[in-house]
């Protein structure tokens, strides 16, 4: 990274963003919700630190003073850096701010020119996102590899029939898998269960394979520029095949996919989460869960599927669908709903800080007095996971195409 | 308690600032052998003017009292005051109180007539200033010169401060709710 006087560059910052910077009078309500400040209790990485800090460093390259005297204080530079990079992004400090602040949208806006000013991010996500480039998806692994999991699950039989591709049965519908659910070996039974839903209920649905790209969201998050280059490329490939629909077992690329790449290109096709699709079958009479799963199960709202795309419904109507299974809440939902951490590139800036608000949300789930944990969200499932085997927790954390799959009376 | 603090100061605000239109457009638009201006500078209207200008000051006073105290007597944990909190607070109380001792000051000098009694801050604190006579002449010349003065430099700080929320706060709240309303997912 360059020091501290490097410029941000502000023409890289939309007006409608800088805007904002004003709105924010410092009242400490998101203070008062930010998961990562109640973890560290580190004024510097709330948003309005963030916001109070930036201010002071684009007002000393920009302003009047800074005709005079353009140093910013290293502790300045220093705790902005740490406020914006070691946040997950959650969008929780958007929903309680009284301004309404669009504060994601401004962190992400920040972190593209910081990027481009070498000023970040931090050199762990700048390896991160150098690889990913590199690779095409976030763990090294060839792209012939996006396949294992198939073969995998045909050998072990968790895997009930071979998906076919998309590009040779030209469904209309296409199942993107995902990176997380492709490559980590601990997540990828979620792509599995998904395939044998979709095959049990009859749907036509193809598979890209080993030619499924990653949506590249991660860097979108973390502000390098590429993702516009690499989105264009994947958006005009995506139209190319035809479909009508898209559906994604991912929250992180359910939301790239719906909520970023219209601000790439235009997409030929309907985005569906896997959740709301499962909604959809069932209440099409085209998915029935006839095995009772008894006990209770609390829901996690993945952050990138509820406060950024307002779908906390659907996942929960799956849920009620399932016969014997009780839904019971935990404290902080929907809106409210406190992040596992694993977003916005913070179990890369800091993992100690992202598992330890996996076990804080872990923790919430115990107070239910639920059996089951569930999310529909590789990356959150993955991170709770975690932070259950840290908090050496009994609840049972447990992907919703699992619940689903159990209930139609798939992979017993 | 902190919704009550800025409503207080907010509605103080706003009431303050449409007396001051009212003013101006006495000023500027209304005819002054219109009925309307014959009300409100003879008339009762003038009386209740009056009433309203103390009660929305007293609002406002009261709201950046209890912001001082929350602020800096009882520290709520969720504040984190700095020099920008600071200054923006005392111009606003200094201003409120700079307005009221010149209300006072001006009462004392006034032939004394009932009406005046609709200013019933501003006829309390004028017992301190009777019976000084040409002292008090100085005195409310050097206030209203400050009250003048602090509200231009206010105006002046207005961009550079956290009073641009003022502007900011209120456009963003419906740039958004505009933003979401066209998304579909209108959070309110």
């Amino acid at each position: 990274m360059k020091n501290a006087n490097s410029h941000i560059p502000v023409d890289k910052l939309s007006p409608r963003r800088l805007m904002c910077l004003d709105a924010c009078t410092r009242c400490g309500e998101c203070q008062n919700w930010c998961p990562v400040y109640s973890l560290t209790e580190n004024e510097k990485v709330t948003p309005r630190a963030k916001i109070k800090n930036l201010k002071a460093i684009l007002k000393a390259q920009n302003g009047f003073w800074g005709l005079f005297k353009s140093e910013i204080p290293p502790d300045t530079m220093s705790d902005f850096l740490t406020g914006l990079y070691e946040c997950s992004c959650c969008n929780q400090c958007h929903f309680v701010c009284p301004s309404r602040i669009d504060t994601v949208e401004l962190w992400e806006n920040v972190r593209a020119a910081m990027f481009i000013s070498g000023l970040g991010p931090i050199p762990e996500q700048r390896t991160f996102c150098q690889n990913l480039v590199k690779y095409g998806n976030p763990f090294k692994k060839e792209q012939s590899a996006r396949a294992d999991w198939i073969e995998d699950g045909l050998q072990d039989g968790t895997l009930l029939q071979r998906p076919e591709l998309i590009t040779e049965n030209k469904a209309s519908v296409l199942l993107f898998i995902g990176c997380t659910a492709t490559f980590d070996e601990k997540v990828n039974k979620i792509a599995k269960h998904t395939v044998n839903i979709l095959s049990k209920a009859g749907i036509k649905f193809g598979i890209l394979g080993t030619e499924e790209n990653c949506c590249y969201g991660k860097l979108r998050r973390m502000g390098d520029p590429t993702f516009t280059q690499l989105a264009q490329k994947n958006i005009e490939k995506l139209n190319d095949l035809g479909i009508d629909t898209l559906v994604s077992a991912c929250a992180g690329c359910f939301k790239t996919l719906y909520s970023d790449y219209p601000k790439v290109g235009r997409q030929k096709y309907k985005i569906y989460h896997l959740s709301e699709y499962l909604d959809m079958l069932i209440r099409q009479g085209q998915i029935k869960f006839e095995v009772p799963v008894p006990g209770q199960v609390t829901y996690h709202d993945p952050c990138l599927l509820g406060r950024h795309n307002n779908i906390y419904d659907a996942p929960r109507h799956v849920i009620e669908a399932i016969p014997g299974m009780e839904l019971v809440e935990m404290e902080r939902v929907r809106q409210f709903s406190r992040c596992c951490g694993v977003g916005g590139g913070l179990k890369i800036a800091n993992h100690d800080l992202q598992e330890a608000a996996s076990v804080r949300r872990i923790k919430d789930a115990e107070e239910t007095g639920a059996e089951y944990l569930t999310t529909p969200c590789p990356t959150c499932y993955a991170g709770l996971l975690g932070g259950a085997l840290k908090a050496e927790s009994q609840i049972k954390v447990i992907h919703m195409a699992e619940l689903a799959a159990r209930s139609m009376g798939i992979n017993k | 308690m902190r919704w009550s603090v800025h409503m207080l100061i907010f509605w103080g605000f706003i009431g303050l600032i449409s007396l001051s239109a009212i003013a101006v457009a006495l000023e500027t638009v209304i005819p002054e052998s219109s009925e309307t201006a014959r009300y409100m500078l003879y008339g009762e209207g003038h009386n209740i003017y009056k009433l309203a200008g103390d009660l929305f000051g007293l609002m406002l006073l009261l709201g950046l009292a209890a912001a001082f105290l929350r602020r800096f007597i009882f520290r709520a944990q969720q504040l984190n005051t700095d020099i920008y909190d600071t200054t923006t607070l005392i111009f606003l109380i200094l201003l409120v109180l700079t307005g009221f001792i010149l209300e006072a000051m001006r009462i004392s000098l006034s032939a004394p007539v009932p009406e005046l009694q609709y200013s019933f801050v501003g006829y309390r604190l004028s017992g301190i200033f009777f019976s000084e006579g040409e002292w008090v002449r100085a005195a409310a010349s050097v206030t209203w010169t400050l009250h003048a003065f602090l509200t231009a430099t206010l105006l002046a700080y207005f961009p550079h401060s956290k009073f641009m929320h003022v502007i900011n706060s209120p456009v963003e709240i419906i740039l958004n709710a505009s933003e979401e309303r066209t998304r579909g997912d209108l959070y309110i």
